[in-house]
């Protein structure tokens, strides 16, 4: 039974390559362009691990990751952030959220596998 | 895996629509009453394709991109105000931006100077905005986690990652990264990631050397070591990503670091934090919409096209199946016939796109161009969800932007001429487009001086151009299409009405289209374009003359009439058909086209009536044989431009049938007969 893992960003071509890089590793994945749209595909199903971009229309990631703490399914589930701004005050707001972690943009495949198999470990 | 550049072209078409947008909502903006929604999908734009082209290996969109992002930024936390002038530099940044996107698609060189240039620009601008402080502030931030991605050669101060600290001095060197072993705790690779682990009891020999060298740090909340404050930044600097964690991690850790808020944070707080964006303008339905490669949906269209001419080759076989199956057959062959003509609606339906795509080069221009000749224009758009084929967008678009320039610079007079007249002083140029029939129809309105008559005939003079006979006004503006006129009084360098026109004209024609002018002194001027709604597939009537088949476009057909001898009449020698309480006048094609010395027979033959958006005539023809829909294949590619062609197809028999061009018979009215 391998991971699913739901990758949120607005940008086609960055959920593209997040989307195969993940698939080549054998995870199953799924996507949304927004919070919101993430959000209720949490609510039918369950993923082991989030992975979403903070800027986005309708929803940002950080709220997403608020909304998905509050829910008793993902209490416990690993949500990473995706951010080009690791500043401090980015980090604390993340640690406030509930993130799991942050992760800079951009990033390598080679790198986002790497965090994704530390988080599922 | 590593292999990023399959998702290029998919980079290149969304970075090209976030451009757009930009350039859009920057034109749109209202720097009195700024709309945050609106600078909020610019400041996304902007952000999307920083972050895109930094992980795709586009750099020299990164770094421009994240100094507008900066100022966007600032701009949409009220921290600057963008005026008029920050808009005009902002999209002549998006200018500098499309560029280097076409030259990635192109895989030109691209010109670091040009970019460096705009940096600058945009950085000067700022400063005169805002004061020397804040913008250094705000260029400053390119220094930033964000960019400078595994990348020896490039001397970028910027891990790109995991910086905790706007205040702090760079490393110089690229990280690239690592992972925390526990055989490797002094490792110098650079680490993509870190650990905030408040459980973390790990010993403290690795403190010093992770700090140091590894590049990352674990944040405890119960430590506050002001040394490890000290050395904080610099661990922070090679971090990727990391985690803050309330469950204990099997990683090797070194010692957790304070997160202390207040002395760093001084300088972080002018980065205001990232407010949840607004609600997007744009609303894109992508999960119902997918992208295909143009030469898929045309490798579509020809096979239909094929389809096409196999199921005239059917229905003409089976005209001659025997009794027996011949209802059977004749009824399968009608569902054929339905399904092709479904399925070819489909395939053309796909390469529709809105005319928008081409509208929205123009507020631009008009902007551009008015402000650098010192006039006032409104342009007023109308219609830009017609839908016209992907094809007609590509080679539309320069005609119209021929046009548009021509309306302003030539069309529109200086303000102090207009109120003179008593206009007001802000000249209107409308750009509209409609579907008419199995047209499109665009037309380019400006309420300025007009066509001047006089100067127009001089030129042609001048120019030794032969005059039409008569000298009908429409005639005399038709004179501004010849090669090499212009009745600018100096050429400026916009354009000079005429140089070009002919080339217009010729681009047009070539879509199948046609141009027309109409113009009142001190009224203003309209273009009139007509094009083909596809280049493709028409549906068509099949008649015969002199032994000759030939197809008229069912567009243009009113009906078809025998007619009886009393409803012919001699005018003038010509013949002409009372029909309809009106005079047709009437083109014998087989006299015409088919090289037949003989006219036909006008009481056997028949009289397919016709009409122009400019004139109605008769056609005669010996008979009609049939309706159906046709494949234009291209006349000019594998021959020339004939007269009163619009193109050849194949017929189901394999025989060739020329396609009538209905609006340039009318020619031969004159001549003929």
């Amino acid at each position: 039974m391998s991971k699913k893992l739901l990758i949120v960003d607005d940008s086609p071509s960055v959920r593209q390559m997040v989307e195969m890089t993940l698939k080549g590793a054998g995870y199953t994945v799924q996507t949304a362009n927004d919070g919101q749209a993430a959000l209720s595909l949490c609510k039918s199903d369950r993923f082991d691990f989030v992975l979403t971009d903070q800027n986005m229309p309708n929803m940002d990631g950080l709220t997403l990751i608020k909304s998905l703490r509050a829910m008793p399914t993902y209490a416990r589930v690993p949500l990473i952030v995706l951010t080009t701004e690791a500043g401090e005050t980015m980090k604390q707001k993340g640690k406030a959220a509930g993130a799991t972690g942050w992760m800079v943009k951009p990033f390598d495949p080679k790198k986002l596998l790497e965090v994704v198999s530390k988080v599922l470990r | 895996m590593d292999n990023l550049s399959q998702y290029n072209e998919v980079f290149f078409e969304e970075a090209q629509e976030h451009l757009e947008t930009m350039e859009t909502l920057l034109l749109a903006y209202d720097v009195d009453a700024p709309d945050m929604e609106e600078l909020n999908s610019v400041f996304r734009a902007a952000h999307s394709i920083k972050g895109g082209s930094d992980i795709f290996g586009f750099k020299a969109l990164t770094g421009l991109t994240h100094v507008m992002e900066n100022m966007l930024d600032s701009a949409r936390n009220n921290e600057l105000t963008l005026t008029t002038d920050l808009i005009t530099v902002l999209l002549e940044t998006t200018d500098v931006l499309k560029n280097i996107l076409s030259c990635y698609r192109e895989e030109a060189e691209i010109d670091w100077d040009i970019i460096e240039a705009s940096k600058e620009q945009l950085g000067a601008k700022l400063q005169e905005v805002t004061g020397a402080e804040e913008s250094n502030d705000l260029l400053k931030e390119e220094e930033d986690p964000g960019f400078g991605f595994f990348d020896d050669d490039e001397a970028d101060d910027d891990p790109g990652f995991g910086l905790f600290d706007d205040d702090e001095p760079n490393s110089e060197e690229e990280q690239g990264f690592g992972f925390f072993d526990d055989d490797e705790p002094n490792s110098e690779e650079e680490q993509g990631f870190g650990f905030f682990d408040d459980d973390d009891n790990k010993q403290n020999e690795e403190k010093e050397s992770a700090e140091e060298n590894v590049g990352f740090g674990f944040f405890d909340e119960n430590m506050g070591d002001s040394k490890n404050a000290d050395d904080k930044p610099q661990q922070d600097e090679n971090i990727g990503y990391g985690f803050f964690n309330e469950e204990p991690q099997t990683e090797p850790a070194a010692t957790p670091v304070e997160n202390t808020p207040a002395p760093q944070q001084a300088a972080t707080q002018k980065k205001a934090a990232v407010k949840a964006p607004a609600k997007a303008t744009e609303t894109k339905s992508e999960a119902t919409s997918i992208r295909v490669e143009t030469n898929k949906i045309d490798k579509l269209v020809n096979l239909v096209g094929e389809l096409v001419i196999t199921q005239s080759m059917l229905n003409l076989i089976g005209n001659d199946v025997g009794e027996s199956v011949a209802d059977k057959m004749q009824s399968a062959l009608t569902e054929l016939e339905r399904n092709t003509r479904e399925i070819q609606e489909a395939v053309m339906s796909v390469r529709m796109l809105p005319i928008s795509f081409v509208f929205n080069r123009f507020p631009r221009l008009v902007r551009d161009l008015s402000t650098k000749l010192e006039k006032k224009i409104n342009l007023i758009i109308e219609g830009g969800n017609t839908e016209i084929d992907k094809n007609l967008v590509e080679k539309i678009s320069d005609p119209l932007l021929h046009l548009i320039r021509n309306s302003v610079d030539h069309g529109i007079e200086m303000p102090s001429k207009r109120l003179e007249a008593n206009k007001d002083e802000t000249g209107i140029v409308k750009l509209s487009a409609a579907q008419k029939g199995g047209e499109i129809v665009i037309t380019i309105t400006d309420d300025g001086a007009g066509l001047n008559r006089d100067r127009i005939l001089e030129k042609a003079l001048e120019k030794g151009i032969s005059l039409p006979e008569p000298l009908t006004d429409s005639a005399v503006w038709q004179l501004i299409f010849e090669a090499g006129f212009s009745t600018a009084a100096e050429v400026t360098d916009v354009s000079g009405r005429g140089v070009g026109m002919d080339v217009v004209r010729r681009n047009i024609e070539s879509l199948g289209g046609r141009i027309d002018i109409s113009s009142t002194a001190g009224m203003g001027t309209v273009f009139t374009i007509n094009l083909p709604l596809t280049l493709a597939i028409l549906d068509g009537m099949t008649v015969e003359a002199s032994d000759q088949v030939f197809i008229i476009p069912l567009v243009n057909i009113v009906e078809s009439i025998q007619p009886v001898s009393e409803q012919i009449k001699q005018i003038k020698g010509k013949q002409l058909l009372w029909v309809r309480d009106e005079y047709w006048p009437l083109i014998d094609i087989g006299k015409t086209l088919g090289g037949n010395v003989n006219a036909t027979d006008m009481e056997s033959g028949i009289v397919v009536l016709v009409e122009t958006s400019k004139q109605r005539f008769g056609i005669v023809v010996d008979s009609l044989l049939g309706q159906q829909q046709v494949v234009i294949k291209n006349l000019e590619r594998h021959y020339r431009r004939v007269e009163g062609i619009a193109g050849a197809t194949i017929m189901g028999d394999g025989s060739v049938a020329l396609i009538l061009d209905v609006d340039s018979i009318t020619q031969f009215i004159k001549s003929d007969l």
